[in-house]
């Protein structure tokens, strides 16, 4: 919540504008708060906050390329799968090969980069509908992936690379808060790259001619083609983009569990579609926001965590999240008619 | 508004279609495995015996250990092995038996991804003469008579294995969190054999709370998310049992984000390479060890007993063995079990 506002907090029209614009979701996000509180003993600690915003950091940071990606009116579903592969290279390169710790952070990197490279070129220059061609990179990246892996799961045991998420700044003084009132309440890192790069994707997009270029795409692709821009380029940056941002995560996952599971990032695609549209993302392209992206990404972060603490079977956590989608973008398409 | 009406609804249409798709399109390619063993073939015609092999799936470090038993057993005997990838997916699994079939396979070493919908499968092979060896996840009982032979870990008694230790190591009484994988029949038998092997064993088993089941789906990432969050709603919790070593990597990093290692006793099950060396590193306590390879192994001689017109007992239950730090330096912490009864 604190970093929706930093946005916004020079200019109280903004903030006025954006609780506005964000009413329906903003209003979803205090229900659920206040269900969770009241029905849920350990819901509303510090701890559990700070846990919560953690365990979803990872979906803010692959929110960050799929808003992009649906800004357009397209998608990609291979986010999970390039999470996975990106992942088992670092874990492979490190554990395998004893590969030096930066040279493994580069190349998950690259590997990454590749195949956002990969969906942008088939997208943008070969007209493949952007479902199609990442659902095939999705399958080629999760084969892969298995393939390097064999089957089964690397450890990492370089305490350099695992240090990258695994690092936690401490508030000293803060014992109490804690769940168990022994250990001082800390911050992890991976929380404060989730909101540098939701930062930086919030200038790219509202800041830059990239980002005027994204939003014109989306919102008339013929009309931004025949004002000059390049609209293929300018169609494939995002996914590349993309892909740059689900090895991030990947290397994070890896990095935080200390190894890789061939099945890492399985249906992260999911959280993150869910999360874009909730937040009020128009899935036909053009209009959509960071500042309700990240609204969405808080109200997937509340359900799972808030179900979990609450001890509901995860079997119902997904009917919940589902309910949740319809719910948001009804109230956005009423919204949106009304103006009308 | 109308256009993005029709857009939406084109999207929809084309999410499902898609979809579909993906849950039809996961074929993978057939691998034949020969051996250079000509002399110990078999068959009078001079061909090498073809003994296929159905696993789970093969992105999971235990059944590629069941297939490495497979691959052993039948390098020794000659024969050459037949096997796909059915990724955890039954229909699929039924078209590449099918596809063995046509290869002609002699026997097959089978673990259903489905035990109840295993019918159609052994029929099959009943019907093209096909010796089958049911391994590790147990077929129906009232479908028993098309099958040759099986031959299963004791999943309760891996549970209870776990559960003894708890019982011996928490005499006044513990919170217990499970993370379960509740989709999978083997799982749930072995979280009930944990709490027998607590009840059998302590005089108040009142004092031992389930505080909390999570799924954790087998896998190390959901696992720590869930793990986590139930640590935030329960910091009580003392003993957490996994249903496997992957997803117990998963709660021990949770509980160690919480602040709350060597606090919270972690438990895993199968004793895989690493589960023993989370043991060996003192993050894990307790895991029960299965025999994935010596199961796969044996079961490709029971076919070979069977083609030479040889007996073989029906059931066989392979037993579990408990893996602490009190013995981890008896096992190779890079292995998962080794072949201990060779050529039987």
């Amino acid at each position: 919540m604190a970093n929706n506002k930093s946005i916004a907090v020079k200019d109280s029209n903004a903030v006025v504008n954006y609780f506005k614009k964000n009413f329906g979701v903003i209003l979803g996000l205090v229900i659920l708060n206040v269900i969770f509180a009241v029905t849920t003993k350990n819901y509303f600690t510090a701890s559990n906050i700070l846990t919560m915003l953690q365990n979803n950091a990872v979906n803010a940071i692959i929110c960050c390329g799929m808003l992009m990606a649906i800004l357009m009116g397209q998608i990609d579903i291979s986010v999970g799968s390039t999470v996975g592969l990106t992942g088992m290279v670092g874990a492979y390169l490190i554990t395998n090969l004893h590969c030096n710790f930066f040279l493994a952070l580069v190349i998950s990197l690259l590997v990454g980069l590749i195949i956002g490279l990969i969906n942008g070129f088939c997208i943008a220059y070969l007209k493949i509908p952007a479902f199609v061609a990442t659902l095939a990179t999705m399958s080629i990246g999760r084969g892969v992936c298995k393939i390097i892996s064999k089957g089964i799961s690397i450890r990492i045991r370089d305490d350099a690379y695992n240090a990258i998420a695994g690092t936690k700044i401490v508030i000293p003084g803060t014992e109490a808060l804690s769940a168990n009132g022994r250990v001082p309440l800390s911050v992890s890192v991976i929380l404060i790259y989730a909101i540098i790069l939701l930062a930086l994707t919030w200038l790219l997009l509202n800041k830059t001619k990239f980002g005027y270029y994204i939003y014109a795409i989306g919102g008339n692709e013929t009309a931004a083609k025949y004002s000059g821009i390049d609209t293929k380029l300018y169609n494939l940056l995002p996914y590349v983009i993309t892909g740059g941002l689900c090895a991030v995560g990947g290397i994070i996952w890896a990095s935080k569990l200390q190894g890789v599971q061939s099945t890492l990032g399985e249906s992260f695609e999911m959280d993150a579609i869910s999360a874009v549209v909730i937040g009020g993302t128009s899935m036909s392209g053009g209009s959509g926001t960071v500042g309700g992206t990240i609204i969405g990404i808080l109200i997937i972060a509340v359900l799972s965590n808030g179900l979990n603490v609450m001890g509901v079977n995860s079997f119902w956590q997904d009917v919940f999240k589902g309910i949740i989608i319809i719910v948001a973008v009804v109230i956005d398409v009423l919204r949106k008619s009304k103006k009308r | 508004m109308k256009n993005m009406k029709k857009v939406f609804a084109l999207l929809l249409a084309a999410t499902m279609v898609f979809s579909l798709a993906a849950c039809g399109s996961s074929k993978s390619d057939s691998k034949s495995d020969s051996s250079e063993k000509k002399e110990e073939a078999k068959e009078d015609s001079g061909d090498k015996v073809k003994i296929g092999f159905a696993p789970y799936t093969l992105t999971n470090e235990y059944f590629s250990a069941v297939l490495n038993g497979v691959q052993e057993a039948c390098d020794e005997l000659g024969y050459e092995l037949v096997y796909n990838d059915p990724q955890s997916d039954s229909t699929t699994q039924a078209q590449q038996v099918d596809d063995m079939i046509a290869q002609g396979i002699s026997g097959l070493v089978y673990i259903p991804n489905d035990s109840a919908n295993a019918r159609s499968v052994l029929q099959a092979c009943k019907d093209a003469g096909v010796f089958v060896i049911n391994v590790d996840n147990v077929i129906k009982e009232d479908d028993y008579e098309l099958c040759d032979g099986i031959i299963a870990s004791d999943n309760e008694g891996l549970g209870r294995l776990s559960g003894e230790w708890v019982a011996k190591n928490h005499p006044d009484g513990a919170n217990i969190l499970i993370a379960h994988l509740q989709t999978a029949e083997s799982c749930v038998v072995n979280v009930d054999g944990f709490w027998k092997g607590i009840k059998e064993n302590v005089k108040d088993d009142s004092k031992f709370k389930e505080v909390q089941v999570v799924e954790g789906g087998g896998a190390t990432d959901v696992t720590y998310k869930a793990v986590s969050d139930a640590l935030s709603a329960h910091p009580d919790i003392d003993v957490i049992y996994c249903i496997n070593d992957t997803s117990a990597l998963g709660a021990i990093q949770a509980v160690e984000d919480a602040g709350l290692t060597g606090k919270v006793d972690i438990l895993g099950k199968d004793a895989a390479p690493n589960g023993k060396k989370a043991i060996s590193e003192g993050k894990m306590v307790q895991s029960s060890g299965q025999c994935p390879s010596q199961m796969g192994y044996d079961g490709v001689y029971e076919i070979s007993e069977l083609l030479a017109g040889n007996k073989i007992e029906f059931n066989v239950a392979i037993d579990a063995y408990n893996v602490d730090k009190d013995n981890i330096d008896d096992y190779d912490l890079d292995a998962w079990d080794e072949i201990t009864h060779k050529n039987k």
